[in-house]
């Protein structure tokens, strides 16, 4: 096809119904989103491989804990990492219809696919945590228990993939057809995978090194505050975590270099800016991993993490350019059907922020403090009024959208 | 040059359509993320009895319970719930991208809740025991609110899909309208009480589950089943009010798909007979809880969920789906790609009048180019293609097919000018109710009725493939030949 013809059917394929905010707003929270689902799907994959590694070397105790813990987190952040992949799916969906669409449809049968395994892939970790979800449990565990965890490990990285797959075909409106239809009769079974960049794939994937990494100065550092965890186990956690950033830094150069390379000369991507600061925060977190003191200040170790929270932000902003640029000789414009309600806008992000924060503050803080207590924790005056407010801003929430409510179905009904 | 559709690809299922995938994953959906809200709320029940009565055995079964979520609601229904959105694209593209276009705020607004969530529900299960009773309440009744939050934004999607009740919203095109609509607070009644009852059936397996003797099972034990009651209760009163506020094509479809007492059997019964059993089944079950705790088993209890999504939840989605036919979203986008009506507040064009002046093929954006124009030589696939964009999202298109098979419906008839005339007359007119209205030019109702024959006569099977007939077998002497040769063969679809 043309590019006038793919550039036509891109246009024609855009809802109708337009876009209910101005479309660089979408643009930006696709950009946010995205970059909290990569790092729960890299610390999902990458504390799930630790686990693994460290179970088969249970013998030692700091390992049996480590792999304990890891399991744990893995379980936790798997469902991290679904529900925040609901908000750039969202948002893509909504910017990017004709891409997104199109490329589920072309692969339908993986899509499918995809659903039925993660289920079966979450619930064969769950699986191995309830055998590993202690040391006494993970000491009187056969080896061949490991194979849950591995095989669910290898059906989640298998989903990461057909999610590449489904983002990636996207990208070649010019193909869709050809794909579609390659004897000029529809091919309507959605069994093909028609397009994969395994460079940039593995670049995600590795990114899971990383992030475990950073993750475990941060763990090692929070449980100092335990007594009852040993000193020994936590220098353990603080140097696998140094090490596993080196290996996770190491491969994401190399895959992203192949990936670099492999993209369109047109792209000038060695010329970009964009490209040398992703470098650039790469090789950082590495330096700065390796100069955090065992033991040391918890600004120190959590602001590695906070290393990491940028690099994933710029990686997604990469990605964001790239789609921009493959999409761009088709003149594919987002904004080319608007139709704004700012109210509706006003309604998410009041809730966003009063709602989503006043919460996650309440949660996150409640079981930080908790978290550093052996034995019963009895909320502070600070914690106990956090919660206090995340329950009233919960109802009042309720109450105006029930007030809102009524308003509106008046105003229906009496058409 | 024709104006060009946006008419995605179609994805084709055999035999059961993209229709059951969708349905099967929207049940098992339903059934997980029910219990969590039905049980979000038994939970802040029970815990603010235990605060306030002291009894922190009653802790006990929350926690079981709740680790029991985790594993049935949060893995299987936070795993379905993207995953009705994916199948529903791989389904209905343009269904979910009207959906999406127009409620992308209150999506996102879920997903705040969403997140608050599976945060909560982490929090709420493991600090059982592990910080002040009192602050953990307020862990509990924060997971209540976002859970029920959860159900009242997808409640306004999901019978913004039935309709929008009044002409307001193709004037406005405001997600208000569309979200507080007439179907809104009847679907929300009937479905927040028969979580009660989910959350109860479900419960009931972690009842069992408490050794026999100990008095927490009476304790729980009533709770539980009280509040199951009330949401059958609840839901059977709620459920007539939801019946009062569905249009009238729904409406017909319902009668039609009413028990008929003294006719035939067939399968439209299926959906309400089981309806009624089951809710009598489950009240039955949930008195027995109620009255006997003690007497409970989880072979029971487990049985009691299986009843629930087979004879319960899978009918009654599945009649909930039927209802809103032709239509996918506010009765402006038909189940097959094609907007059927204008909505002037948001520039959206009927696509019908379209489709009758220049076809579906030349129109649509994913049609291969030796398709758009019909020969003699591409009559059949130009045919099949028409099928499959057009009917496939509703009927099975192969003989044997359990979706509304076409070849069934069409009683079989190899006389295409008999497909022809229906094709022409009351489908082109929108006359049948449950149907769309598909206007298509004569060449293509000619092409789409020669496939649909051939279908039925057995030359080609519902990949357009034709199907190679057997050679004649010599003459057959023996009684037994003679019986075997009277049968007909049949071919494979």
């Amino acid at each position: 096809m043309d590019h006038t013809s793919v550039s036509a059917m891109l246009h024609a394929l855009q809802d109708p119904a337009g876009l209910p905010a101005p479309a660089w707003l979408f643009q930006y929270l696709n950009v946010l989103t995205w970059a909290f689902h990569i790092a729960f799907v890299n610390l999902a994959l990458g504390t799930a491989l630790l686990a693994i590694i460290a179970f088969m070397r249970r013998h030692h105790p700091g390992w049996a804990q480590l792999s304990v813990a890891m399991t744990g987190v893995a379980k936790v952040a798997v469902s991290m990492a679904i529900v925040l992949g609901v908000a750039p799916l969202l948002f893509t969906q909504t910017i990017y219809d004709p891409s997104w669409y199109t490329s589920n449809l072309l692969s339908a049968f993986w899509v499918i696919f995809f659903i039925f395994s993660l289920g079966i892939g979450y619930t064969l970790w769950f699986v191995f945590y309830f055998k590993n979800h202690d040391v006494a449990h993970a000491a009187q565990a056969k080896d061949a228990t490991v194979w849950w965890a591995t095989v669910a490990l290898c059906i989640l990285v298998f989903d990461g993939f057909i999610m590449h797959v489904l983002s990636y075909q996207g990208l070649f409106p010019q193909k869709w057809m050809q794909w579609y239809a390659p004897q000029g009769i529809p091919v309507m079974n959605g069994t093909g995978i028609h397009a994969f960049e395994l460079p940039r794939f593995a670049f995600f994937m590795v990114m899971s090194l990383t992030m475990t990494g950073v993750f475990l100065l941060g763990y090692a550092r929070y449980f100092r505050a335990r007594s009852d965890v040993s000193a020994d186990y936590l220098d353990l956690a603080h140097r696998i975590g140094v090490k596993t950033t080196y290996w996770g830094v190491a491969l994401q150069l190399l895959t992203g270099v192949l990936w670099a390379y492999g993209l369109p000369s047109a792209m000038h991507v060695f010329a970009q800016p964009l490209f040398w600061l992703t470098a650039l925060l790469i090789v950082g977190v590495a330096l700065y991993a390796r100069q955090v003191p065992v033991g040391g200040s918890a600004l120190q170790a959590y602001a590695a993490m906070a290393f990491y929270a940028l690099l994933a932000l710029i990686v997604s902003v990469d990605r964001e350019a790239l789609r921009v640029a493959y999409l761009a000789p088709f003149h594919y414009d987002l904004a080319s059907k608007p139709h704004v309600e700012w109210g509706a806008v006003v309604w998410f992000f009041a809730t966003f922020i009063g709602v989503g924060g006043s919460l996650v503050a309440f949660y996150s803080t409640m079981l930080w403090k908790a978290g550093k207590v052996k034995g019963l924790y009895t909320a502070d005056g600070a914690v106990s009024r956090l919660g206090s407010t995340a329950v009233f801003i919960n109802f009042t929430w309720l109450a105006v959208f029930f007030a809102i409510g009524v308003w509106a179905y008046v105003r229906n009904i009496a058409a | 040059m024709s104006e060009l559709l946006g008419i995605y690809p179609t994805w084709y299922v055999p035999q059961i359509g993209t229709a059951w995938v969708m349905g099967i994953i929207g049940t098992i959906h339903v059934l997980a993320s029910n219990t969590s809200v039905g049980a979000a709320i038994l939970f802040a029940l029970l815990e603010t009895r235990a605060v306030r009565e002291n009894k922190p055995q009653i802790m006990q079964y929350i926690k079981k319970y709740g680790m029991f979520l985790l594993v049935f609601s949060y893995i299987w229904g936070s795993v379905t719930g993207p995953g009705i959105w994916y199948s529903v694209t791989v389904a209905s593209p343009r269904g979910i991208s009207a959906l999406i276009h127009n409620f992308v705020w209150v999506w996102a607004t879920e997903w705040v809740f969403f997140t608050v969530e599976v945060i909560g529900v982490y929090a709420l299960v493991y600090t059982i025991g592990k910080i002040d009773p009192r602050t953990h309440l307020k862990i509990t009744w924060t997971f209540v609110v976002s859970s029920v939050a959860t159900l009242v934004l997808i409640i306004g999607i999901l019978s913004f899909m039935m309709w929008p009740g009044s002409d307001r919203w193709y004037l406005t095109g405001s997600v208000f309208d569309a979200f507080y609509n007439l179907n809104f607070a009847a679907q929300l009644a009937d479905r927040g009480f028969l979580m009660l009852t989910s959350a109860a059936v479900v419960g009931s397996i972690i009842i069992a589950a408490i050794p026999k003797g100990d008095p927490l099972r009476k304790d729980v034990g009533q709770t539980v089943a009280k509040l199951g009651l009330t949401g059958l209760i609840g839901g059977a009163l709620a459920f007539m009010w939801y019946v009062a506020t569905l249009p009238p094509n729904a409406l017909v479809i319902l009668k039609d798909r009413l028990p008929h007492w003294f006719g035939y059997i067939d399968f439209r019964v299926t959906t309400f007979i089981p309806l009624a059993v089951t809710s009598l089944l489950i009240g039955a079950y949930l008195l027995w809880v109620y009255l006997k705790p003690q007497t409970l088993r989880v072979p029971l209890a487990v049985g009691m969920v299986a009843v629930l999504l087979i004879a319960g939840i899978w009918p009654e989605e599945r009649t909930r789906e039927s209802l809103r036919k032709p239509w996918v979203a506010g009765q402006y986008m038909y189940s097959n790609q094609i907007i059927g009506r204008d909505v002037p507040g948001l520039g959206i064009q009927d696509e019908v009048p379209i489709i009758a002046k220049d076809g579906l093929l030349k129109t649509a954006a994913f049609v291969p180019a030796d398709l758009r124009v019909i020969t003699p030589q591409n009559q059949m696939q130009a045919g099949r293609l028409l099928a499959v964009m057009a009917c496939s999202n509703c009927h099975s298109i192969n003989r044997d097919g359990p979706l509304r098979p076409l070849p069934q419906l069409l009683h079989g008839t190899t006389d295409v000018a008999m497909i022809q005339g229906f094709l022409a007359g009351p489908l082109a007119h929108g006359s049948v109710p449950y149907m769309p209205k598909i206007d298509l030019p004569a060449n293509e109702q000619l092409a789409l009725a020669t496939f649909l024959a051939a279908v039925n006569a057995g030359t080609v099977d519902a990949e357009g493939r034709l199907i190679a007939r057997a050679p004649a077998a010599a003459p057959q002497h023996t009684a037994v030949a003679q019986a075997a040769a009277g049968q007909t063969t049949k071919t494979k679809d």
